[in-house]
């Protein structure tokens, strides 16, 4: 299963960008979904975005960033950390780990309970909700995306969710909670302790994705959700940044989760007829 | 049989599937979620604005009239909505007093006498009963946010302690109780440490200065059982409350006593320099006006009674006529003067909506949408100027009263221009907003005033040919609406009157003719009827006529749409999508204000 996690993140590893020169990133702790949605999507274009609610146990887990081009390969965003944002980029140690002990809403539990992998006991959830119209023309919304972590196998879970569905489905291939870039056997996709050392994060490969638009000019929703599993030490964050609304995919596309659904679906009908045959 | 390999891919495919569906909680009524304790919304102003009795039928006429049928109002460029429900603990109607304390409490009350309490002081025995807001606070929403530091503020075109902008701020028996609602609007309430509200505007002079004063305002639309044109306070006791207003200690220190609004002498100048003033007159209005304009951190505290009672003329068209409410002014009015005038019918009527006559003081006041436009540029300095960060919005409660009188005296013009006045106003808000994102505008009537409809005439009762001489095509010839003949029954409940030949106002007398026209139905004895409206240009550039008829002169359930742009204003096509009532506004605004969307309390009750 890695290797073809290495095949359905290639053109995210080609769109990687060139370690740069690493530098300090700048954060700022905040919980205001106003704020973070400005972050997120400064210049929306014809698209907007709202940011309609945040969900944390602590205080600190969200944020956005600036100065981002040398460390995290882009420039500014926002950041969903199992732990606290504060802690980025300063050096605070050989690891980052932060315990609110917090356990997510019932909701958002539903929201982590999608994503395959093992354990549903979820501590330290941070979630952001946002609100998409992608305008008429738009058939994909993009954005760029860094995972860096101090914790692995199993690892915390990270998900984004389209209009409450769990949009992990990349090239046919449903992402689980090993996620492929931090896999130890895909060499320079993989975890390393430099993403994250000393608190700083080093040299992460960074993506754009690309969300297919389900309906031009209709409103969908886009939750990014992560959270600490089986224990509340030891962080994991997400950067997302640069929100761009676009004709054609400018990353690796991620298809709406209804299509994916009905795809599969479509698949196994196709299996049984096979079978029967 | 299945290959290994096949039972990997259909298993595989099969859990991708039911991954991919999602699993929501209550999907098809989210409002009624538990809301995570946990989750955050954005904060920011609350302006909400509460048309009384304007159904969406209201705007749909407002629209026609104003704008055309292909065109749109500010109300319509509110991007989100969901339909409104108004019922209350025991009445399917709204009323403007249980909605107005539902708005402002979160809680659903006794429909007839709740006024910033749950039940009726008036009835024997007593039914009435203190409660806290949903949030657990002990007063109102408005209340909660000015006593936390934020600027708070209400505007309306009636009197100030009419319930959609008094039951924010009062907590009586009765809304009848006028003269300690205004007591308390301006001074606070019975054994709290209120913290006054920033802007106050609208009419109500005869509860603010003590028993046996004259006022600057006369009684000229007969109201509060007075005779007609007195001039003298209605209050019983020897409260000076604009006194108390103009005086009040700010930061410390008193504001200096300027007292503007001293009947008889204008004190124009102190404005722009006071912290705290009194106006009663358009030229005191202007004058702040230009204060503010000159001055761009001037925020004083402004108490504005610029009427005895209200400041509209809630009679129907006939009567005011009769009473010599109109004007042959031909700057503001051409058009029509009786039935055989096929002249330009001129969107200004001469019949004089809001306002005394000319050469009194209540003359020309400011309107809806101009005292709105105040009231946001004074919160919004007071609110940016505040010390403690989450203290840095401001919350506008505008209510317009005059859709909802004139809807309850069947009178069509005044209705309209009143809905004109509230879009405006509306079209204010959304301008501020556009420079203040962080803002939540929200509309939400209680009732449908009068229950009005569009009826247009039949193709057999063209009476001629396109006639107007500019402004385009009229389609089809203009007639009265005297032609127009479908007619409900009339029945007489008390209170109200359902059907026609209704009219509801002092001294006033029924009426013939089912649908109004620019002028009303026409006057008493007559058949005549008056001219009809005539729409502004469709998409064809083709302008229509049409009359407006009532259900009667009450408040009905009617269709309500709440429409809201800005902060958290999705709430309505999200989670308020199946269900959004009086309750829902209170937790809209609560959101937007304190961060926190509250569980809905159904089936509960308030108390304290």
């Amino acid at each position: 299963m890695k290797k073809s996690y290495q095949a359905a993140w290639c053109i995210g590893a080609i769109i990687a960008a060139a370690a740069p020169k690493a530098t300090a990133v700048t954060t700022i702790a905040t919980n205001d979904a106003f704020d973070l949605a400005a972050a997120f999507a400064p210049v929306p274009g014809d698209a907007t975005v709202t940011g309609n609610f945040v969900e944390v146990s602590g205080a600190s887990q969200t944020g956005s960033f600036t100065d981002g081009d040398g460390s995290i390969g882009f420039s500014s965003g926002i950041i969903l950390s199992t732990g606290d944002v504060s802690g980025i980029g300063i050096g605070a140690g050989p690891s980052l780990s932060t315990g609110f002990g917090g356990t997510p809403s019932v909701s958002t539990s539903s929201l982590l309970n999608q994503i395959p992998g093992l354990g549903s006991f979820y501590s330290d959830a941070a979630r952001i909700s946002l609100t998409i119209n992608p305008g008429l023309v738009s058939g994909f919304v993009n954005f760029s995306f860094a995972y860096l972590t101090s914790e692995i196998s199993p690892a915390d879970k990270f998900g984004i969710f389209m209009n409450g569905a769990y949009a992990g489905n990349i090239n046919g291939i449903t992402i689980d909670q090993e996620h492929p870039w931090i896999s130890t056997s895909v060499p320079d996709l993989g975890f390393t302790q430099a993403l994250y050392l000393n608190g700083n994060p080093l040299n992460p490969l960074f993506f754009i994705l690309s969300l297919e638009v389900p309906s031009p000019g209709v409103n969908f929703d886009v939750d990014f959700v992560i959270a600490d599993v089986f224990g509340d030490g030891v962080d994991t964050a997400v950067f997302l940044g640069g929100f761009s609304a676009t004709e054609t995919a400018l990353g690796v596309v991620i298809p709406e989760p209804s299509t994916s659904a009905l795809v599969a679906l479509a698949g196994l009908a196709w299996l049984r007829r096979r079978n029967r045959q | 049989m299945k290959s290994a390999k096949n039972v990997f891919i259909s298993g595989g495919i099969a859990l991708t599937a039911i991954l991919s569906v999602a699993p929501t909680l209550n999907a098809q009524d989210p409002g009624r979620t538990p809301v995570p304790a946990n989750r955050l919304f954005p904060t920011g102003n609350v302006i909400f604005f509460h048309p009384d009795g304007a159904g969406i039928n209201h705007w749909n006429t407002a629209r026609l009239y104003f704008k055309g049928p292909d065109s749109y109002l500010n109300y319509d460029l509110l991007p989100n909505m969901a339909v409104y429900r108004g019922h209350m603990v025991n009445t399917v109607i709204g009323t403007s007093n249980g909605g107005a304390t539902t708005h402002a409490f979160g809680f659903k009350v006794d429909g007839y006498g709740s006024f910033g309490k749950d039940g009726d002081g008036g009835v024997t025995p007593p039914t009435d009963v203190f409660i806290n807001s949903l949030s657990g606070y002990s007063g109102s929403i408005m209340r909660q946010s000015a006593n936390q530091g934020m600027p708070v503020g209400v505007v309306n075109d009636g009197n100030i302690g009419e319930p959609g902008t008094g039951c924010f701020l009062a907590e009586v028996r009765n809304r009848g109780n006028w003269q300690e609602i205004a007591r308390q609007m301006i001074q606070g309430r019975p054994n709290f440490t209120d913290t006054r509200p920033w802007v106050i505007m609208g009419g109500g002079e005869a509860d603010t200065l003590p028993s046996g004063t004259t006022l600057l305002h006369r009684n000229h639309n007969q109201e509060r059982g007075q005779a007609l044109n007195s001039t003298t306070s209605l209050r019983s006791d020897s409260i000076n409350l604009e006194a108390d207003w103009d005086t009040q200690v700010i930061g410390g220190l008193p504001s200096p006593a300027n007292l503007v609004n001293v009947n008889g002498g204008t004190d124009i100048a102190a404005i722009g320099t006071d912290n705290a003033i009194v106006i009663k007159t358009r030229a005191q209005f202007d004058a702040l006006v230009t204060a503010l304009n000159n001055n761009a951190t001037y925020a004083p505290r402004v108490l504005g009674l610029f009427a005895f009672q209200d400041m509209f003329n809630d009679r129907n068209e006939e009567d005011l006529i009769a009473r010599g409410k109109s004007t042959a002014d031909p700057v503001n009015f051409v058009g029509p003067v009786n039935n055989t005038n096929l002249g330009v019918r001129s969107k200004a009527s001469r019949i004089i909506l809001w306002g005394d006559t000319a050469g009194n003081p209540g003359h020309n006041a400011p309107t809806f949408a101009q005292m709105t436009d105040v009231a946001i540029k004074i919160l919004d300095r007071a609110a940016k100027a505040q010390a403690n960060v989450n203290n840095r919005r401001f919350f506008l409660v505008a209510e317009q009263e005059a859709v909802d009188n004139f809807g309850n005296n069947d009178n069509a013009v005044g209705m309209l221009h009143a809905m004109a006045d509230t879009d405006k106003a509306i079209g204010v808000a959304r301008t501020f907003q556009a420079a203040n994102p962080r803002t939540l505008i929200l509309t939400a009537a209680d009732s449908d005033a009068g229950g009005m409809q569009v009826a247009a005439p039949y193709r057999d009762n063209v009476d001629g040919g396109p006639v107007e001489a500019a402004g385009g095509t009229v389609i089809p010839g203009p007639i009265n609406t005297s032609s127009i003949t479908t007619n409900p029954a009339f029945l007489n409940l008390g209170q109200f009157y359902f059907g026609f030949n209704s009219n509801n106002a002092a001294g006033s007398t029924n009426l013939p003719n089912i649908a109004d026209g620019l002028e009303g139905r026409g006057q008493s004895g007559t058949t005549g009827g008056t001219l009809m409206f005539l729409s502004e240009p469709d998409g064809f550039g083709q302008k229509m006529e049409f009359g407006i008829s009532w259900a009667g002169s009450g408040d009905y359930t009617g269709g309500i749409i709440s429409r809201a742009s800005g902060l958290n204003a999705g709430l309505l096509n999200s989670v308020f999508s199946a269900r959004f009532d009086n309750i829902d506004v209170y937790r809209m605004m609560h959101t937007t204000l304190f961060g926190q969307l509250l569980n809905y309390p159904t089936g509960v009750q308030g108390a304290r």
